[in-house]
């Protein structure tokens, strides 16, 4: 999987949007967009969102389908939300 | 934003189930298992006579009913669960843990010593342990004489009893980490501190509740 970059690999200045583009009709649209937030977080911590999500926000039912203990999960999550905290300009 | 990189989930193997089971069971589950464990090393140890007359204490020898056996574990048991409740609220960034889990991994934290007890009915253990008593009823301060194979058999239950005591500690550790969400050397020393209070708190619990039930 190739890794999504978010910094610039020059200076380590975080990276935004300039330019998207339409695979279907090849139309491009140029401006300054920045990254969802969501980005910043390691493809592990992205999965777990969307598992978290997907179990309607239910800890225990996480807990449950991964085979680990409830304090684990919400463990997780709140590394999760401290690195969000950490990343908030 | 820069990429972070948080520890995956547990793998569940017999490492993890023996050195960090919290990771995998808590709450209800740990709780009703945790109790069942305490109910079975107090029936157990009302066989060999050996006392867990303190959190972090074993010792062999009172005869005394099977209540004061059950009642010993369950009060090492609540005696830090509450030690540390209170070390929990003081230091976790958070304060929204479940107190199930924090009762139910500290309940379940305490089954290493039912592998003290299973080792307490070695025969060799039991007849030197009990020349080491008359000896110490006498007020005498000598070695008693046994054969070889009863003094080595003594050696490994005092040694796995010290192994034994010092993974509990560090069961325990894990089991306020993961309950509370605590974390660094703060939390260390709360935990320190707070299994020595309970020490202490369950002594006198000990000495002054139940001993004068007897």
């Amino acid at each position: 999987m190739i890794k999504f970059p978010t910094r610039c690999p020059s200076c380590n200045s975080g990276l935004v949007v300039r330019k998207l583009s339409c695979d279907h009709c090849e139309t491009e649209v140029g401006g300054t967009f920045p990254l969802p937030r969501l980005t910043g977080l390691s493809p592990d911590d992205q999965d777990f969102i969307l598992s978290f999500v997907e179990s309607s926000g239910s800890l225990k039912e996480m807990a449950t389908r991964l085979g680990v203990s409830y304090p684990t999960v919400r463990n997780r999550l709140n590394e999760i939300i401290d690195t969000l905290k950490d990343k908030t300009p | 934003m820069t990429e972070t990189e948080s520890p995956k989930l547990p793998r569940k193997n017999l490492l993890t189930w023996l050195w960090n089971p919290f990771a995998i069971i808590a709450g209800g589950p740990a709780l009703t298992s945790g109790i069942l464990i305490i109910l079975a090393t107090g029936y157990l140890a009302s066989h060999t006579h050996t006392h867990f007359d303190g959190v972090l204490d074993t010792h062999v020898g009172l005869r005394a009913p099977l209540w004061f056996f059950l009642a010993e574990g369950i009060l090492n048991w609540l005696c830090l669960f509450i030690v540390l409740l209170i070390g929990g609220l003081l230091v976790a960034k958070r304060r929204s843990f479940r107190f199930i889990d924090l009762l139910g991994t500290q309940a379940l934290a305490r089954w290493p010593f039912l592998i003290t007890t299973l080792v307490t009915f070695l025969p060799g253990f039991k007849s030197f342990n009990a020349k080491l008593l008359t000896i110490v009823n006498q007020g005498k301060i000598t070695f008693p004489s046994a054969p070889a194979s009863e003094i080595i058999t003594f050696v490994f239950v005092t040694f796995l009893m010290i192994v034994v005591t010092v993974w509990f500690v560090a069961l325990a550790w894990k089991s306020f980490r993961i309950s509370c969400d605590v974390r660094g050397w703060k939390a260390i020393t709360v935990f320190a501190i707070g299994i020595i209070i309970a020490e202490v708190l369950s002594k006198f619990a000990f000495l002054f509740v139940l001993l004068p039930m007897l």
